[in-house]
Parts: C-alpha cells; sequence; structure tokens
C-alpha cells in the first residue's frame, strides 16, 4: 500500500509537470489558425492539451497519479522543449497547412 | 433465466464509473465519472477551437493579439462554460429524442459546446436569422392572396 503523503507528492508534481505541459500546448495552440496549420497538428496539440489537463485534475476525479505517470510527462515537455527554437519563430514550415501549389508539386 | 448474456454498458461514463468507483461510493462516481466526461470533452473541444482563431480577433476586442495568458483565460472560460451548460443541454436532448441519452451525449455536447467557443454570438445570430425567416415563409403562405391582385405582379 502507497503512503498517503507520498501519494500527495506524486500528485503535487503530477499536477505541476501537467500543468507545464499544457501552457506549452496552449502557447502552441494560440500560434495556430485554422488557415495557417495543418488539421493534424492542430488535433495533435488538442489531445495532448485535453490529456494533460484530465492527468492534472486526476486527483479531483479520483484518479491518483503515479511516478512512472511523472516520468513520462517530464519525457513528454523535454520532447516539447527540443522544438522550442522552431515554435519561437511562428509556426514551423512542418506544421503549415500545404498551399495548392505545393500539393500539385507533391 | 432465459440463457441470454446480459448486455454490457459500454458508454463512456458508465466506464469511467467504473474506474472510479472502486474508492468512492456508487452514486458519488457516478457523478465524477459524468464530470470527468464532459471535463475530458470540454479541453478537446476548447484546445480545437483555440487552435482554430484568427489571430487578429483578440486585436479588434481591444487585446493583445492571442497573447499566452488571454489564450489561457479563453481555455479557461471556454472549460468552464461547458461544464456548466453540457448537462441541461444533454437532458433538454433526452427530452426532445429519447434515443439520445444522457450518459451518451455528454462528451460530445461538451466537446462541441467548447469547440464553438467564442463563436457562440455568431451561431446564435444565425439561429435567430434561420428562424426569422423560416417564420417570414410560414407567415406568407397562411396569407390569403388578393383576388384582385393575382397576375398582376408577374
Amino acid at each position: 500500500m502507497i503512503d498517503i503523503g507520498l501519494q500527495v507528492w506524486v500528485a503535487v508534481v503530477n499536477f505541476l509537470l501537467c500543468m507545464a505541459l499544457g501552457y506549452a500546448c496552449a502557447c502552441r495552440l494560440a500560434l495556430m489558425t485554422a488557415e495557417t496549420t495543418s488539421k493534424i497538428f492542430r488535433a495533435k496539440y488538442a489531445l495532448l492539451f485535453a490529456a494533460a489537463s484530465a492527468s492534472g485534475f486526476g486527483p479531483v476525479f479520483t484518479q491518483w497519479p503515479t511516478v512512472t505517470q511523472c516520468f513520462l510527462e517530464v519525457a513528454i515537455l523535454v520532447h516539447l522543449g527540443g522544438g522550442m527554437r522552431a515554435w519561437s519563430q511562428g509556426i514551423p514550415a512542418y506544421a503549415r497547412k500545404k498551399t495548392k501549389a505545393q500539393e500539385v508539386h507533391a | 433465466m432465459n440463457g441470454l448474456p446480459q448486455p454490457v454498458p459500454i458508454d463512456p461514463v458508465t466506464v469511467l464509473t467504473m474506474l472510479t468507483g472502486r474508492h468512492v461510493d456508487a452514486q458519488v462516481a457516478a457523478v465524477i465519472a459524468a464530470y470527468m466526461a464532459i471535463f475530458l470533452g470540454a479541453c478537446l473541444g476548447g484546445a480545437w477551437s483555440l487552435s482554430a482563431r484568427e489571430r487578429d480577433r483578440d486585436a479588434t476586442a481591444g487585446r493583445s493579439p492571442t497573447s499566452r495568458l488571454s489564450s489561457v483565460a479563453y481555455l479557461f472560460g471556454v472549460v468552464l462554460v461547458a461544464i456548466f451548460f453540457t448537462v441541461p443541454a444533454a437532458e433538454w436532448l433526452q427530452g426532445q429524442y429519447q434515443a439520445l441519452e444522457v450518459r451518451w451525449t455528454l462528451f460530445p455536447l461538451a466537446a462541441v459546446i467548447a469547440g464553438v467557443g467564442d463563436r457562440w454570438p455568431d451561431v446564435l445570430r444565425w439561429a435567430i436569422g434561420l428562424g426569422k425567416r423560416a417564420i417570414e415563409a410560414w407567415a406568407s403562405a397562411r396569407t390569403p392572396k388578393d383576388p384582385h391582385n393575382i397576375g398582376r405582379d408577374e
């Protein structure tokens, strides 16, 4: 049986990590528009934001987080951090919607 | 006993109730599960609507164009609105169409309510316009034509 004190600490760490994840997603989602960004990227970040929010507020819904869950969140944060430079200058080319000319060329 | 297996409910709310029900009372678990489904749907819909938002939409309202804080505030707002309006909307829908049970419609309704986001005034304006046109068409169909004017407009 897990110690209740440890469980609360894990929940606090999980909440902070999830808020960081949610904030990172919100920042990127704020850059996107329906006209400029591909639907796949919009859906990916919307899904990640929903998952991070649900995980962060898990204890409210009696879903207590685990230590491994926190490790996963750290890994996702590191992964998102890798693309920080590209996203700081607007929507990167790989996330942009293809124009008609690009589709014809492809 | 007729030997047939009982159908197992697989709707999202029942599944979430089964997952949360270990620690709390069954009734509380059902409420928690329902709001978990709403919260998930609202976050998904809200994030999708934020990604579709025009960058100059905030600028026209006197705010800086989709700043980080304004986008977080937007998400918080749409999720809150979805949490408040999903249950009444789902119950109204079930009242209109018996087949649309609340436990099935909570998640998609929350996603739609948050997904429309700050475009609700546009949707309402469109619905009012549609209603006006329908009433006008109905009224003109019911108005008896003046027998002296028949054929004069043509």
